[in-house]
């Protein structure tokens, strides 16, 4: 027991950056911080339920349904258990520290499921950030009793333990399949086509299936019976994920909750239960499994060259342009993340645009739809872009190249962001095409709506790229591989969010307060900014690069 | 009437001063400081003895009671610089600083004559013409007392002699003077409402507020931010100063003596904070205002209450902007210019004490004074101001009501309203206390980063200086061209003081092969690092082939080639990928790298695995491309940390002849090890380094001369007992120790365990 809590508290502190602990002020900063945080997810949750519930947008009684809330736990389960699933697929068995874990004096199980703890632990910490604030939103905007702010949380702690064990479970034929199609990369790129044809062809037929006059008040009635009968079908075909809700909520009877019923009991004796079963069916497939999976981790196939490939000189900038979109392009999350981008964000665009081209707006709409526009194009491609606040800590324990290469340090790590910059550059003037042409904009504002996009979202790549710069992850992507979370990444990710929710207001504000050249001034305002930003970084690597 | 008493004045003080002359400049402080709080005295009494200004009620010079508009502008101009010159010299005795004493004895005597010249025109808009009431008469003193005093100080500090530097300082500190002490009435004076539009709903005009107010602070900032402490402090209370007298344009006594109109808004209690906490320092009353004020005077910034009529250049706009943008920017300057500390957590408990103690004053104030004035309203807790906006729940929390009787008068309190209200301010205060973290955190980066730019061009003027006139790229140290030089290395990790290397220095010249011996820990590949550049040497230089490393990092670069004690490469590229990148970063021609690379694949027997990617290779296939890297320039100096660790015989058998390869050819191979056998047979030169100090340096030859291995002179030098005992050693046996310099002792300098 000693032996897993040891191994337990080692990969835990590993994972988690517990350095906040040693002050105290920053100790008080991280929980003032979380409960803000926390908050404000709930008060912006508490919003979106309260205008639904005021629009009449699932009941006609003023009321969010259980059957909703029934869904969001749903779809939130099955994202869970599609990340735990990869997520633990890479922790368990792809992860860099295995090779020193394995060779530890602790038996497989203890191994295993440390692992699985702390992934576990991960998994709370992730379910405090939308799950329990969702419901906590639900419970004070139905005003269910103060017992239901204790018990709710506590339950769903338990509950995130239940696709944390279903990952476990899933991982190893995930992990098999990964193994096969790298040893297969004809048979990759084949399935990896399939499916962006298949994505392609999705959009486009759902696309198709926007009618061209959607006119929402007059087809409210329609909308509310479907959505009446798809929550009603929810409720009966997805039963076991309605009686959760109602365990966790309780029940909705004449204006007030009751939160303990009949089934509750039932309901969590089959909760504990079906997670018994599961660590009991880890135990006995996934950990025997174990050691065989991880030890086949540092093998590798070696091919037999037939022709030898030939040399070729290149410009300084050019060559670290070329090796870092091949190094980059041969790791399969940044490859995957690029061309999510690539398609994903023009057919978002394409997909709203439809939508908002079928409803007759009025001016204040049709500010809305620009200003969501800009919001959706953004945060697709700035999310896309989060792998930028790794780039160099990817390199893990080679990062000391950088430092030795004989050049000035920006041309050493500007390059590096090349891929991410064609990638971006590529997304944003298709998603620009469509937006503008769909909103038909003049050219001259086409050209700033671009310029604009381009300009935040490289912005975005720079500034990412200097949080790692800043605060570089080698040691932790060393030690775990391409698997390893960076802080960074975290930074980035807020990042994101704000640089898209502060467009989002600076495009509808400009457009509120009227006069002309609005996209002319947001566009001169971003590259103003972009070149703020890529000075900041050339002055930080120039002055910094020795010591970092 | 008005002459003939500034005059008489005038005369008077002229008259004592030469009558007293060798007094007065006995006690020229005393009097210095007298006659400085004379004059804010005297500015106190009239200013706020004033009922009315008649300027108030000009409109682009046509309007009121004067009788042109070049009198309006004469006079507003004089008043203007009035109140800057009595500000300047009343501070003029506390602060020795330049620009201080360059306004006192330039711009003074200008204001002064001005307002001389103007005095029945000031008279008359301050009093309406009565130059019998007080206001009038102690103004006449003030300007009297002013002309007199800045004259005294423009011949006292010797008219126009000044530097270049100073002249320039005083004109372009003059437009930002003049702007901050803009008296509220002065633009609807000069110009009436030219620029019409309200100044709310963030119109052009409440925008340009806005702008101005960001512009202002980090305008300040910029101009301050290299300047000491002091300069900031006096810098910072001028402008508090004279944008008092701004704000209080409309105030009088009687406004002091009503409760009911005291100035308890929060906004307003920082315009009076301000200047009194850079006067005495009340560092607890200071952390009130840094916490509490700046947030809320963004907010009413960006929700002003003024009215629809109200206009771009109406007084009471220009006040409310003055008064707000102080609030915004002053606290926040004072801080970052680093007048006051950065704020722990004592003093954001302070401030929240403060925070209550303000908070209840109001709240009994309010309560008291509604039953006289219904309108009092102080902080805006009384009202429904703040709740109307809030929303219909704030309107029914305010609802809930608790009436206390004192004496008869009912006092009525709000409790859950204004709870919530104490506890979201404190909630605030949180959120400024993080933004200004990370306020602070970025003012840390960026002054480091300037600090270290400095150091940076100051080294580049330093390597000018020593070695004339060159162009970049050039190599300037002739001395050490075909040598490794280090000169008296020290590094220390981060702002520790103990070093992990000290007082290294050693020269490797062309064709050697060069051991550098030392147990684990001992400093060998931090002295490493430094050579390549992973890590900057903390004192003392480092030449390659001509080359300073911290100087001319690129060319010092092109000198080497590095193979790392780990062998951590680019994995994802094959082996032929890896060189060919490299050699591109070296410029290596096609023909060259060629020629190289089949030979080194040969040599390292590689040919057969270059194309697969490095993450399939055992360690001693990385070990050997990390070689081959390091030799496709075919550098001059090949550096090389534990190159051997972990080879097979063959391998090791390889590497030995490539180092062997390189030196002949007029290289200098430096190489790191703990394999004592091959370092024998290998090297020429060896080094020793324990403890971060280099212990000895021998040649392998004398070694053989005195019959001696490597392996038995390393383990007499590791196993001697430190310094004391080495020195005897050193007397003992002049002949094994080569360089006796190494033994010598840094006194102040201390050691801790290689990083």
């Amino acid at each position: 027991m000693t032996k897993f809590k040891t191994l337990f508290l080692m990969q835990l502190k590993e994972k988690m950056d517990l350095s906040f602990l040693k002050s105290k002020k920053q100790t008080m900063f991280k929980i003032v911080f979380s409960i803000v945080g926390f908050a404000l997810i709930t008060a912006f949750a508490y919003l979106v339920l309260w205008l639904c519930q005021l629009l009449n947008i699932f009941s006609a009684i003023n009321h969010i349904p259980l059957s909703v809330m029934a869904v969001v736990l749903f779809v939130m389960t099955l994202l869970n258990f599609f990340t735990c699933t990869v997520g633990l697929s890479k922790a368990l068995f792809y992860s860099k520290d295995n090779m020193m874990l394995i060779t530890l004096p602790t038996p497989a199980d203890s191994l295993f499921l440390s692992k699985m703890l702390v992934y576990y632990i991960n998994e709370i910490k992730k379910t405090f950030t939308f799950l329990i604030p969702v419901f906590l939103a639900y419970g004070i905007l139905s005003g269910i009793g103060v017992i239901y702010f204790i018990w709710m949380p506590i339950w769903m702690v338990v509950f995130a333990a239940v696709p944390v064990l279903l990952g476990g479970l899933f991982a190893i034929p995930t992990n098999y399949i990964l193994r096969f199609l790298q040893a297969h990369p004809m048979i990759k790129v084949g399935v990896l086509i399939l499916l962006l044809v298949g994505v392609v062809w999705g959009a486009m037929y759902l696309i198709g299936l926007i009618p061209e006059d959607i006119n929402l008040i007059e087809s409210w009635t329609v909308v509310s019976q479907w959505m009446s009968e798809f929550l009603s079908g929810f409720t009966t075909n997805m039963f076991p994920f309605y009686a959760l809700t109602l365990f966790f909520c309780g029940k909705y009877v004449d204006k007030t909750s009751i939160l303990f019923t009949e089934y509750s009991w039932q309901v969590a004796l089959v909760l504990i239960g079906v997670i018994g079963g599961l660590i009991l069916l880890n135990f006995l497939i996934s950990r025997p499994l174990y050691y065989r999976i991880i030890s086949r981790q540092f093998e590798f196939n070696k091919k037999e060259i037939k022709r030898p490939k030939f040399n070729h000189a290149r410009r300084p900038f050019w060559a670290t342009c070329v090796y870092e979109m091949r190094r980059l392009l041969r790791d399969s999350s940044v490859l995957s993340g690029c061309l999510t981008m690539l398609i994903v964000t023009p057919i978002a665009v394409m997909f709203l645009n439809a939508v908002y081209a079928a409803i007759n707006t009025r001016m204040l709409g049709d500010y809305f739809t620009m200003a969501f526009n800009v919001f959706v194009i953004l945060l697709f491609v700035l999310a896309g872009n989060i792998y930028m606040s790794s780039i160099f800590s990817r390199d893990g324990e080679a990062l000391y190249l950088n430092k030795t290469k004989p050049s000035s340090p920006f041309k050493i790590l500007f390059p590096r962001l090349f891929l991410s910059v064609v990638t971006t550059f590529i997304t944003v003037l298709l998603s620009t095409i469509i937006f503008t042409t769909s909103s038909g904009q003049t050219i001259l504002n086409s050209i700033c709506i671009f310029f604009m996009l381009l300009s935040v979202a490289l912005t975005h790549v720079v500034w990412s790229a200097e949080f790692d710069f800043m605060n570089p992850q080698s040691t932790r992507f060393a030690t775990e591989g391409s698997g390893a979370t960076s802080p960074n990444e975290t930074k980035s990710t807020i990042l994101t969010f704000a640089m898209s929710a502060i467009c989002f207001g600076l495009v509808l504000f400009f457009m509120l307060l009227g006069g002309g050249s609005v996209w002319l001034k947001l566009a001169l305002v971003s590259v103003a900014f972009l070149c703020y930003r890529v000075w900041v970084f050339y002055y930080k690597t120039k002055i910094l690069f020795k010591e970092k | 009437m008005s002459y003939l008493i500034a005059l008489s004045v005038l005369v008077l003080l002229v008259g004592l001063y030469f009558i007293f002359r060798k007094f007065i400049t006995k006690h020229e402080t005393v009097f210095a400081k007298i006659f400085s709080l004379s004059l804010a005295g005297l500015l106190f009494v009239w200013y706020f003895a004033s009922t009315k200004n008649e300027l108030q009620g000009v409109v682009g010079l046509n309007g009121g009671e004067f009788s042109s508009g070049f009198i309006v502008v004469i006079t507003s101009i004089s008043i203007w610089f009035f109140f800057i010159s009595n500000v300047a010299v009343s501070m003029y005795p506390y602060f020795n600083k330049d620009i201080l004493k360059n306004y006192c004895r330039w711009f003074a005597p200008i204001g002064a004559l001005l307002a001389f010249i103007c005095l029945p025109n000031i008279i008359y808009a301050y009093t309406g013409g009565n130059e019998y009431n007080l206001c009038s008469i102690v103004l006449e003193i003030n300007v009297a007392v002013l002309l007199a005093y800045s004259v005294y100080i423009f011949i006292k500090s010797g008219c126009f002699k000044a530097t270049k530097r100073e002249v320039i300082e005083f004109f372009c500190a003059l437009p930002i003077i003049l702007i901050v002490a803009i008296p509220p009435f002065l633009p609807r004076a000069l110009f009436g409402d030219a620029i019409s539009g309200n100044v709310k709903g963030f119109s052009l005009n409440h925008r340009l507020y806005l702008y101005l107010a960001f512009i202002f602070l980090i305008g300040l900032y910029l101009i301050l931010r290299k300047k000491d402490r002091s300069y900031c402090r006096m810098a910072l209370l001028f402008i508090s100063l004279v944008t008092l007298i701004s704000y209080c344009y409309d105030y009088d006594f009687s406004r002091f003596i009503t409760p009911t109109r005291w100035p308890l808004h929060l906004c307003n209690t920082a315009m009076f904070i301000v200047p009194i906490c850079l006067l005495f320092r009340w560092e607890k009353l200071f952390y009130f205002t840094f916490f509490i004020n700046v947030l809320g005077a963004f907010f009413a910034m960006l929700m002003p209450n003024s009215n629809d009529a109200d206009l771009f250049t109406y007084a009471s706009v220009v006040r409310f902007w003055i008064n707000h943008i102080c609030a915004l920017a002053m606290p926040v300057l004072i801080v970052l210019l680093r007048v006051y500390d950065r704020p722990k957590l004592r003093q954001f408990i302070y401030s929240m004490v403060g925070f209550l103690v303000y908070f209840v004053f109001v709240l009994i104030m309010n309560a008291w004074f509604t039953n006289f004035d219904s309108g009092v309203d102080f902080f805006f807790i009384n009202s429904d101001f703040i709740a109307e906006k809030l929303g219909k729940w704030a309107e029914d929390l305010r609802e809930i009501t608790a009436t206390l009787y004192v004496g008869g008068l009912p006092m009525v309190f709000y409790p859950v309203y204004q709870l919530l209200f104490f506890l979201v301010y404190v909630l605030l205060g949180l959120v400024m206390w993080f933004l200004y973290t990370w306020l602070f955190g970025a003012q840390d980066v960026y002054d480091e980063l300037s600090a270290r730019n400095k150091k940076i061009k100051l080294d580049a003027a330093a390597l000018c200086v020593k070695y004339g006139k060159h162009r970049v790229g050039e190599c300037v140290m002739k001395d050490s061209v075909n040598k490794l030089v280090i000169n008296n290395v020290y590094k220390s990790y981060g702002s520790n003081k103990f070093y992990s290397v000290e007082d290294v220095s050693m020269t490797v010249n062309s064709g050697e092969i060069f051991g550098f011996l030392g147990p684990n820990g001992a400093g060998k590949s931090t002295i490493i690092k430094c050579i390549v550049g992973i890590q900057p040497a903390s004192k003392g230089c480092i030449e390659i082939n001509g080359y300073d490393i911290a100087r001319q990092p690129v060319e010092a670069k092109s000198q080497f080639g590095f193979v790392p004690d780990h062998y951590a490469l680019y994995e994802k590229l094959t082996g032929r990928e890896y060189i060919n990148y490299i050699a591109d970063l070296y410029n290596v021609d096609h023909k060259d790298r060629e020629e190289r690379l089949n030979k080194l694949l040969d040599d390292l027997s590689m040919r057969n695995s270059i194309d697969n990617q490095i993450r399939t290779y055992s360690h001693g296939m990385k070990q050997k491309i990390a070689i081959m890297s390091a030799l496709i320039h075919n550098p001059k100096l090949w550096i090389l940390d534990e190159p051997l660790t972990g080879l097979d015989p063959t391998s090791i058998y390889q590497v030995k002849e490539c180092m062997k390869e390189h030196a002949k050819k007029g290289n200098i191979v430096f190489f790191s090890s703990h394999i004592i056998d091959i370092v024998e047979k290998l090297c020429d030169r060896i080094m020793i380094i324990k403890k971060g100090k280099i212990k000895a340096e021998v040649t392998l030859k004398e070694l053989k001369d005195r019959g001696e291995t490597l392996e038995q002179f390393y383990l007499k030098i590791i196993n001697s007992k430190d310094e004391q005992n080495s020195a005897v050693e050193k007397d003992n046996s002049a002949d094994e120790v080569i360089e006796d310099k190494w033994f010598t002792k840094k006194p102040k300098t201390k050691r801790r365990g290689a990083k």
